[in-house]
């Protein structure tokens, strides 16, 4: 058995020069934490299920990395998916993955915690289970396996991943991590020794675990849970099996944006965001209809300026990073952006430092928020303006006019920018091939701005992704674009968006299919991606790697037909698998907006006005504790104030 | 203006990060270090920091050698205490001292490399090969595709004692001028040894004038 940190660290510096990248899998990195396994109580591996170059830059993993290690009573280590030729190295030499920083394997640990961002990591999730030498199945583990929880924007809809996680953490992590690692402690205490136990006592044991876990507010266990199906096939409801278990899950989120991590990891290894992330924000109150994240992610909540300066000098001393990113689903919603480039621009300086803020309106107010930060011109100017027409972005609530968009690319080219990069969609709701003709002419009409200005140095490049209806949000009613229609909408781009300063990529519509089958998924998902992982599915995040034959050959086996998750319109009162969890916002209010819609109409920014969606009566005590700016949502004003501005009034 | 030399040991885990990833690395310990490097003028800011020569992924080294440039004049005790709190897991600095700006670049002072090779695998009557290696008129090895005699770059090449974990040991001495080099992997393979069995661990760099790094 080559299972002790010794020998796996004997047998890597043999296998480690023959991959590619090595660095990746060696640990070691500037402030990296390697804390005394033995005279710690609660060993914690945080996984991101893709390479390493990727998973560095996750923020969400460096956050709980930060806050599980302040803890005396616990460690927290890294682990990520093996690139294809460690991969071949380790089965090989029969050596189990293990954690970057004490090469323990990960089948040592207490709890392995996997990072899901997008489903397109599940079947990563799955080889990291089995190059862990883990029961992939939650009912198969015992005792002496570790508990495996997961989190992220993708788990939002649990089901299709139910079977091989023991315990979804909804929501925001910072606080519940520390609930449930004192759960996982106190029952750690009474039930050591784990060794020896015979196999019935060993599951009940773990079950009595999963009960405490089920208890505590944003966390699903789904074994406590019985899923029914209508004659139709359809999902009918999740029924509690267990005492104790709640009907309906609240995503947990933090009713103040904690500090953030100050003392990142520096890889040796150049990762995709290779910087200092610091979220200014967190949430979103624009509410485009397709985006998840911005239904998900609500209430905003915003940090100070003052704490957001004072983190970056933090973590400039601590890492040497010469850039940071603020980060943000609206970078220019930020109620004091301005007061924030200002007080950036007096503290640092532009040479040594250089700063991405993304995700900006269509405006001219960004132009010149990127012109005062002196933002490198060579990377280009994005702007999503998601669809080319106006009735178009009046259906998806982002109701920005061309005028805007040819404008603000206007104010870009004539700033020294010389590239603008536009992001859209395809297959939103009631599109029509005149609207995705609109994005030939909008990218058309904005490179000749931009010859106007610049000549021949003009450039468009043009990404368009495919619209997926995703749980939670007003479109979760609506249906996937076929292949056909998809197809006949890219050869239209692709046959027009050519020559001379244009460029367009799109995403392959295998790429949108699966992550809206694994999206949309319910149960009976499960075992199709455990087939489609045992046909060899890995990696499908990459176009180069993703197999989409095993996926559709997972589906015969299982007799499920994909379309029926993708392609079926849905009643206004079926009911959806992911019902179970909520997100704050309320159904209803949901398919309001979806109504909204289909004829037209368009809801403002929430900050503007208050919409009712359902935040504020779900997290009414966490509003009352968090009073005042940092939160976009109004006050609640409790029911004694309330009162006397009665009196006062009377 | 200031310039520093630096003679440095590159260690395990950082032994695998390659020459392009090292002056990231450098850069970043010496802005935690609050040490502020020169920069070049032009288009895009790079610090400006030498290092004599890129040793290739996979290697150690006792000592590797850089020079760069301060835009200020500080106590070289101070730099050097500062680096040591900024340095990460692999870099270890031996020494620093002061180079007048006006001294040739060290590539151009460069000759040669001393290296031990360790063999992880056996090699029967490797005192043989050695011969053999030392009497062959060329050594013919294949870089980017073309053929090269890497035979008058190979100075010197010796058997040395075995090590803790009686493995076989190899000293070898290469040429190591801009254009006219060898690397120990060269070497070994034209041996029919896989270089992938081997470790590599650089002694010392020696340049124009006779001095070595380790002196
Ligand atoms: S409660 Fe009101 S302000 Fe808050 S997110 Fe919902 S609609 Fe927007």
């Amino acid at each position: 058995m080559n299972d002790s940190p010794v020998e796996i660290n004997n047998i890597l510096q043999r296998i480690l020069p023959r991959v590619q990248k090595p660095a990746r899998y060696t640990g070691g990195e500037y402030n990296q934490i390697l804390k005394d396994w033995n005279n710690t109580k609660l060993h914690v591996c945080l996984i991101f299920p893709d390479i390493y170059d990727l998973g560095m830059s996750n923020l969400g993993l460096m956050i709980l990395y930060d806050l599980i290690n302040q803890r005396s009573d616990a460690l927290a280590e890294r682990a990520f998916s093996p690139w294809l030729d460690l991969e071949d190295q380790l089965r090989k030499f029969n050596l189990p993955l293990y954690a970057l920083e004490s090469k323990h394997p990960l089948k040592a640990f207490d709890i392995l915690g996997f990072t899901l961002p997008y489903e397109s990591l599940y079947t990563n999730a799955l080889n990291i289970l089995d190059l862990a030498q883990i029961p992939l199945f939650s009912d198969q583990r015992a005792l002496q396996h570790p508990l495996i929880i997961a989190g992220g924007h993708s788990t939002f809809n649990p089901e299709p991943m139910h079977s091989f996680i023991d315990a979804f953490v909804i929501g925001e992590g910072e606080e519940v991590i520390q609930e449930i690692l004192d759960v996982y402690s106190d029952w750690k205490i009474e039930t050591l020794p784990f060794e020896n136990i015979p196999p019935s006592i060993s599951k009940s044991k773990r079950n009595e675990l999963l009960k405490h876990l089920a208890k505590l507010d944003g966390v699903y266990v789904p074994k406590f849970y019985q899923e029914h199906y209508n004659l139709d096939n359809t999902f009918s409801r999740l029924e509690p099996i267990e005492p104790g278990a709640p009907e309906t899950i609240r995503k947990r989120i933090v009713g103040k944006l904690p500090p953030p991590p100050t003392r990142l990891i520096v890889p040796y290894i150049e990762t995709v965001h290779d910087r200092i992330p610091l979220e200014i924000m967190r949430g979103c109150t624009r509410g485009c209809r397709f985006c998840q994240a911005g239904m998900i992610t609500r209430p905003v909540r915003e940090r100070g300026v003052d704490e957001i300066i004072q983190s970056i000098q933090q973590s400039i001393k601590n890492t040497g990073y010469e850039e940071v990113g603020l980060l943000s689903l609206s970078s220019s919603d930020y109620t004091n952006i301005l007061d924030l480039i200002h007080s950036f621009n007096q503290h640092f300086s532009l040479d040594t430092l250089s700063v991405s803020l993304p995700s900006l309106r269509i405006d001219s107010l960004s132009v010149e928020l990127m012109q005062s930060l002196g933002l490198a011109r060579r990377n280009g100017f994005t702007l999503a303006p998601e669809a080319a027409t106006e009735r178009m972005r009046r259906i998806i609530n982002k109701p920005v006019t061309t005028d805007q968009v040819l404008e603000t690319a206007d104010a870009i080219y004539s700033n020294g920018w010389s590239t603008i990069k536009l992001y859209f969609m395809i297959g939103h709701p009631l599109e029509t091939l005149e609207d995705v003709q609109a994005i030939v002419d909008l990218s058309k009409m904005v490179i000749r701005i931009g010859r106007k200005h610049i000549g021949n140095r003009a450039q468009v490049n043009v990404g368009v992704s495919t619209f997926i209806p995703k749980p939670h949000t007003p479109f979760q009613w609506t249906v996937c674009d076929t292949e056909e229609q998809i197809q006949i909408k890219l050869s239209m781009l692709k046959d027009q968006l050519r020559g001379k300063g244009i460029k367009l990529t799109w995403n392959p519509p295998d790429a949108t299919f699966l992550e809206a089958w694994l999206s949309r998924g319910d149960r009976r998902m499960a075992n199709v991606i455990y087939q489609a992982w045992q046909l060899g599915a890995k990696f499908d995040a990459w176009n180069d790697q993703r197999n989409l034959s095993a996926w559709q050959q997972a589906f015969e086996i299982n007799q499920i037909e994909p379309d029926f998750y993708t392609h079926r319109q849905r009643a206004m009162d079926e009911a959806f698998p992911w019902d179970h969890i909520s997100i704050g916002v309320r159904k209803k209010y949901l398919l309001q907006d979806y109504q909204w819609s289909l004829s037209g109409k368009t809801r403002q920014d929430c900050r503007d006005h208050c919409f009712a969606c359902g935040i504020l009566p779900k997290y009414n005590s966490l509003r009352k504790q968090n009073p005042g700016n940092a939160w976009k949502c109004p006050d609640v004003i409790s029911r004694e104030k309330s009162n006397q501005h009665d009196a006062i009034a009377n | 203006m200031m310039r520093l030399r630096i003679d440095f040991q590159k260690t395990s885990p950082i032994r695998f990060i390659g020459h392009l990833d090292l002056f990231r690395i450098w850069e970043r310990t010496f802005r935690r270090a609050g040490i502020p490097l020169a920069y070049t003028q032009g288009f895009k800011h790079h610090p400006r920091i030498n290092i004599a020569s890129a040793l290739p992924l996979g290697f150690t080294s006792s000592h590797e050698i850089m020079d760069f440039w301060l835009d200020q004049i500080l106590p070289i005790k101070n730099v050097l205490e500062a680096l040591q709190t900024a340095l990460p897991s692999g870099l270890i600095v031996n020494q620093i001292s002061p180079i007048e700006l006006s001294a040739p670049s060290l590539q151009s002072i460069l000759i040669g490399s001393e290296y031990q090779v360790t063999f992880l695998e056996k090699i029967p009557n490797l005192e043989t090969i050695v011969e053999e290696l030392q009497n062959r008129a060329t050594i013919e090895i294949e870089r980017r595709g073309k053929r090269i005699d890497i035979k008058p770059y190979l100075f010197s090449i010796s058997l040395l004692p075995f090590d803790e974990n009686n493995n076989q040991q190899l000293f070898l001495y290469l040429s190591s001028s801009q254009d006219q080099n060898a690397r120990p992997d060269e070497v070994i393979q034209a041996i029919d040894y896989d270089p992938l069995d081997a470790l590599f661990h650089r002694l010392q760099l020696v340049f124009e004038n006779g001095t070595k790094t380790s002196q």
